[in-house]
């Protein structure tokens, strides 16, 4: 897998040095005669208070959300930089900092770019739209796909190494592209492995989508990650690899006043020693419409892990999300929303209040 | 030789003309810009930064202009497909995915956009086309110049 990877990586690369030529050569000129501005520094900040209602059997309770610090910076006409720090409690009440995004991007062209460090992994839509700062998404909470690896979630939605990306226009669709060469998952999900890869397999993700000129909003694409699971001899079942595919798709429609989104991920695991095959589904619809300042949401969420898969945390759950999102200011969102979740044959019912905000 | 009659006719009807085709919104790009025309499409994917570079290559400059007047709401609705109270969220989105570098710079008049887009070989924007002269190049949208019957950015 890593000796075919490369050539995947390598070849809009080659690609795309070559037509950037003029552009660089431009960039050079310019250079020669001006002094270049040191680059400027971009903050904003995302976070938000809840107050949750009777969540996993907890008690009620407020709750600090994800304390986001997002900062940018334009270094020259053609690099970038991107980070993401996190401060969170856990269940324990304990801070965590985490750096969630730390990216170098070149981008020559709008055909082609390529960025080094910790990124989200392009999978589907939701992953690489919303993910830290719960104030860009309608609800309060993330599809149950696409919790965080710390939260339980099943997909790997960080990735530590390079990916290239571009968009190629044309008169009837442009269509997006993204190829990731990355350390691969860890012994457990919530092992990202940021400064050590757990064994000498790299990770491929491939994705690719359509957004169609005659239909503004509209966006359909897939995605597919390629990895080897390191063994860990200390849990019975993982004395050996596991080959992962995850394959992915989405539709999405998003105007000012209408959203629709549905992401589909399918999860092969087979254990190299023994050949067990585990085949894990997860699915999320989401539809909203906003009236003024107020929009109303619902969405479907179900996750059903495998039984008996030795790496993902077993998990058989569909939700139902009702709510309403109420927009006082521009960068002030206040939502409400009820859940039914039904988990291992029973249902359960919980809610989440949640002023979110950017400054 | 005209009559002083017929050339004060003569002017009024060249002003009433003038008057009648002018005010358009005109895209404007530095005089040593090479390319000439533009389709809705191509002006639209460049104004949202979906296009960030020219097709001669060198980053393209989106200047808008934040006034609140007409012509902004025209550039908003035909050429961003937004509403005014949903630019800011629109351009921290784009920042946040890490598809632009910087949200567009945002100049207070025409003038000062006239100014920095005659000096900047890669930069677009925007102004009324009333204020049109040498120092920019304004561009055709869609093959028609502003003023011209079926001009996209006319003010209707």
């Amino acid at each position: 897998m890593r000796l075919r990877a490369w050539p995947l990586v390598l070849a809009p690369l080659v690609l795309a040095l070559g037509a950037a030529g003029p552009a660089q050569a431009q960039e050079h000129d310019v250079a020669a005669h001006q002094p270049a501005p040191p680059p400027k520094l971009i903050l904003r900040g995302f976070t938000n208070v809840d107050y949750a209602v009777h969540e996993e059997s907890q008690p009620n309770s407020f709750a600090l959300g994800q304390f986001d610090l997002f900062i940018t910076s334009a270094l020259s006409e053609n690099w970038s930089f991107l980070s993401e720090v996190n401060f969170e409690f856990d269940d324990e009440n304990q801070l965590a900092v985490d750096v969630e995004r730390a990216q170098l991007r070149y981008a020559p062209s709008d055909r082609f770019s390529i960025a080094a460090g910790r990124m989200h992994t392009p999978l589907g839509y939701w992953n690489q739209t919303f993910h830290h700062g719960a104030w860009f998404q309608t609800t309060a909470q993330r599809p149950q796909m696409y919790l965080f690896e710390d939260d339980g979630g099943i997909l790997p939605v960080h990735e530590v190494g390079l990916q290239a990306a571009g968009t190629i226009p044309s008169q009837a669709l442009a269509f997006k592209y993204s190829v990731s060469l990355v350390n691969g998952r860890g012994r457990i999900p919530d092992d990202v492995t940021n400064i050590q890869d757990r064994n000498g397999s790299k990770a491929v993700n491939l994705y690719a989508a359509f957004d169609p000129a005659a239909l503004t909003g509209f966006e359909v694409g897939g995605d597919a990650w390629l990895d080897k699971i390191p063994a860990d001899p200390e849990i019975v079942g993982r004395e050996s690899e596991i080959r992962e595919r995850i394959l992915g798709g989405y539709v999405a429609y998003v105007r000012p006043n209408v959203e629709l989104l549905a992401e589909l991920s399918h999860v092969h695991h087979r254990v190299e020693l023994t050949d067990a095959v585990f085949d894990t589904w997860a699915f999320y619809a989401q539809a909203s419409r906003a009236f003024g300042r107020l929009r109303p949401y619902y969405r479907f969420d179900k996750v059903d892990v495998a039984v008996g898969d030795p790496f993902l945390p077993p998990t058989d759950l569909s939700r139902h999300t009702v709510g309403v999102r109420f927009d006082p200011m521009p960068w002030v969102g206040l939502k409400g929303e009820y859940h039914l979740t039904r988990e291992e044959d029973r249902d359960v019912s919980s809610g989440r209040f949640q002023a979110a905000f950017t400054f | 030789m005209r009559s002083p009659l017929a050339a004060a006719i003569a002017l009024g009807l060249a002003t009433v003309a003038r008057v009648a085709t002018a005010g358009d919104v005109a895209i404007i790009v530095s005089r040593d810009h090479p390319q000439e025309t533009l389709t809705m499409a191509e002006l639209s994917r460049i104004f949202r930064m979906e296009q960030q570079h020219w097709r001669a290559g060198g980053r393209i400059d989106v200047v808008l202009q934040m006034s609140g007047s007409e012509k902004d709401a025209i550039i908003m609705k035909r050429v961003l497909g937004l509403q005014p109270a949903d630019i800011q969220a629109f351009w921290l989105g784009k920042l946040f995915r890490g598809e632009i570098p910087a949200a567009p710079r945002s100049l207070a008049s025409d003038g000062s956009v006239k100014q920095y887009i005659a000096g900047n070989s890669h930069a677009i924007g925007y102004v009324d086309s009333l204020l049109l002269d040498d120092s920019v190049t304004a561009l055709k949208i869609e093959g028609k110049a502003p003023g011209e019957p079926g001009y996209p950015l006319a003010r209707r």
